[in-house]
């Protein structure tokens, strides 16, 4: 189940004829090709990501943040074309106006909640005031601020997704990836993960494309894309 | 700039300060030795040369010309054979220069005894910070260090060293009373005592004093003729001279024969001065030397020795170079994960060059650093150690 084509380019995600494949010598003696033809995400929408292991879900969700580029198609993400742009351009958008979230949370455990959460910026164009005060803002709608001086290794599973989530929002992008955040937690903690996720995105109006594999959380997506049904993915040895 | 490499390089390295610590303590200990060896040699050579260039030429007898500058100049290290005094009436005959003579062989409280004249101090520039200076005999004056070293000031006592109990033809050792502590001049002076060429005379067993003949035990007497009388041991020799026994103090060798280690010679002008090395040549009972030609020399051969040594810290350098680098090497490997996730948020890779950069930037700052306050602590214990080059 894919959204329908997308009448304002503007916004959202939208993917066209997409056709990615990576030769066997770059995948551990694996083939990999992916084609989809296409797929869009309303801004405001959330839409999971499904499918059997090597269908390319992750792959998809790279393409889309401009970490990856495709062979051909066309990628337009809160309405700019990632494709035919150069890799240092795709990375300074991605950083501004894409935000990540990963299984593994990837926090770096020598700084701080606070300074984790405002990695994009202090890495980006600069820690200012306007970013303290949506860190703080994030902070209490959900529910870290009592946390922010404390280093990563001291934060349950959960704490920790939360403030990947709010890392992914402090640059307030229209557009969310997130990579199985839920994987890691058990059932309680990765729906209240979800929740947050589903709440800020569409608190915001941003876009969010998540890969799961959990089935049970599909019931809380706008949309669900089988990419294993609606995509032309292969592995071959 | 951004501060956030800044911030990130800071972050890690006190994340794990125990190996931040580590990496610093071992550029610092690669790099101590080399600034350290090439500031000790700095100081010393600059010392060295200005002390050579203050003293315009110097006298001894024949014999090793380093020997004789070094115990001219830094009162150090015995000359092989000493010039009679008798010597420094042929200087100022035609008045061509002014010599000052110099008796630097025995120690007073370890510390080197020189006897002079008090143009010395004048042609020095030393005066008295508290007192005065040796116008009596047996009067001495203190360098400021060695008074710091003795803890002795005006109006105390000093004795001098005796070098051997079983020198039994040599003097007893002679207590002097201290007159004066000169200023600090930062040279060899200031650690190093003063007195008269006669009083070191004395400390030195070629004169004394003792009560006149006439009020000897008979027995005390040896022979009685018209050479003279000459007395037995058992006679008291004093070792301290008092304005009631310094008439009784004498010198039985001929005076114009007893010893001075060495004569600074201040030419009147640069005429006089080739004039005087002209003398000097075709002299073989005493030499003149130009002490800042015999330093360049001593300095050319420690030059000669350093650039041994410099290929040895080139060595250690790169070695040092290659541990590092592999140590980066394998620090970014482990945090492989760390810059990747960096890369999948969409950080530029220069941030991610300049936040290592800057992490080990600090590192390298820091080691040299602290080598930098060794090498400056090392020249300073160095200098209080060998205060005679100061």
């Amino acid at each position: 189940m894919a959204e329908g084509p997308d009448d304002s380019p503007g916004g959202g995600v939208r993917i066209c004829e997409l056709s990615f494949a990576r030769a066997a010598h770059d995948r551990g003696g694996e083939s990999f090709r992916l084609t989809v033809d296409e797929l869009a995400v309303e801004p405001g929408r959330a839409v999971a990501c499904i499918g059997p292991s090597g269908c390319g879900k992750t792959t998809l969700l790279h393409l889309v943040a401009g970490i990856l580029a495709p062979d051909r198609g066309s990628v337009r993400v809160d309405g700019v074309e990632l494709v035919g742009m150069p890799a240092a351009l795709r990375r300074r958008f991605r950083l501004r106006r894409v935000g990540l979230v990963f299984q593994e949370f990837e926090l770096l455990e020598y700084l701080s909640v606070a300074e984790n959460v405002l990695l994009p910026w202090s890495m980006g164009r600069g820690v200012d005031p306007a970013a303290k005060e949506r860190l703080g803002e994030l902070a209490e709608a959900t529910g870290i601020a009592p946390l922010l001086r404390r280093r990563p290794r001291r934060l349950s599973q959960g704490e920790r997704q939360r403030v990947a989530i709010c890392r992914a929002l402090i640059t307030a992008p229209k557009v969310l990836l997130a990579d199985e955040p839920t994987g890691n937690l058990d059932p309680r903690t990765g729906g209240r993960v979800l929740d947050l996720l589903l709440e800020q995105a569409a608190a915001r109006g941003a876009a969010l494309l998540m890969v799961t594999h959990d089935h049970g959380l599909l019931g809380r997506f706008d949309a669900v894309v089988d990419l294993g049904a609606v995509a032309g993915a292969e592995a071959r040895r | 700039m951004n501060s956030g490499p800044l911030l990130l390089a800071w972050r890690h390295l006190t994340h794990r300060p125990g190996r931040s610590s580590l990496l610093v303590l071992c550029l610092a200990l690669a790099a101590l030795l080399p600034l350290a060896v090439e500031a000790l040699m700095a100081r010393f050579g600059e010392q060295l040369v200005a002390r050579a260039d203050a003293t315009p030429l110097l006298a001894g007898a024949p014999g090793s010309r380093f020997d004789l500058t070094l115990n001219g100049l830094y009162f150090r290290g015995r000359v092989p054979r000493a010039l009679p005094v008798g010597e420094i009436d042929r200087l100022v005959e035609d008045g061509l220069c002014l010599p000052i003579p110099i008796l630097a062989r025995d120690t007073a409280e370890g510390l080197p005894l020189v006897g002079t004249s008090n143009d010395y101090f004048r042609f020095r520039g030393l005066r008295p910070a508290v007192g005065g200076l040796p116008v009596q005999l047996g009067e001495c004056v203190l360098g400021a260090e060695a008074a710091r070293r003795t803890r002795l000031g005006v109006g105390d006592e000093l004795l001098t060293d005796h070098e051997s109990l079983y020198r039994i033809e040599a003097g007893y050792p002679l207590w002097m009373q201290v007159v004066g502590v000169l200023a600090p001049s930062g040279t060899a002076d200031d650690a190093t005592v003063f007195a008269s060429l006669e009083t070191v005379w004395i400390s030195e067993g070629l004169g004394h004093g003792h009560s006149a003949a006439a009020e000897q035990d008979e027995s005390a007497v040896i022979r009685a003729d018209e050479n003279g009388v000459v007395l037995d041991s058992s006679v008291f020799e004093f070792q301290r001279i008092t304005p009631d026994n310094v008439d009784s103090f004498h010198f039985h060798d001929d005076v114009d024969a007893l010893p001075v280690t060495a004569v600074v010679v201040v030419p009147r002008d640069a005429a006089s001065a080739t004039i005087l090395k002209g003398r000097y040549r075709v002299r073989d009972t005493a030499q003149l030397l130009e002490p800042r030609a015999v330093i360049d020399e001593i300095l050319g051969l420690v030059f000669q020795l350093k650039r041994f040594f410099d290929a040895h810290v080139l060595l250690v350098g790169l070695s040092t170079l290659c541990l590092f680098g592999l140590v980066v090497a394998l620090s970014i490997r482990v945090r492989q994960r760390e810059f990747e996730t960096l890369a999948r948020l969409g950080v530029a890779r220069s941030r991610i060059l300049q936040t290592l950069g800057l992490e080990y930037g600090i590192i390298v700052v820091a080691g040299l650093v602290l080598a930098a306050l060794g090498a400056w602590t090392v020249v300073v214990v160095f200098e209080n150690l060998l205060g005679w080059m100061g």
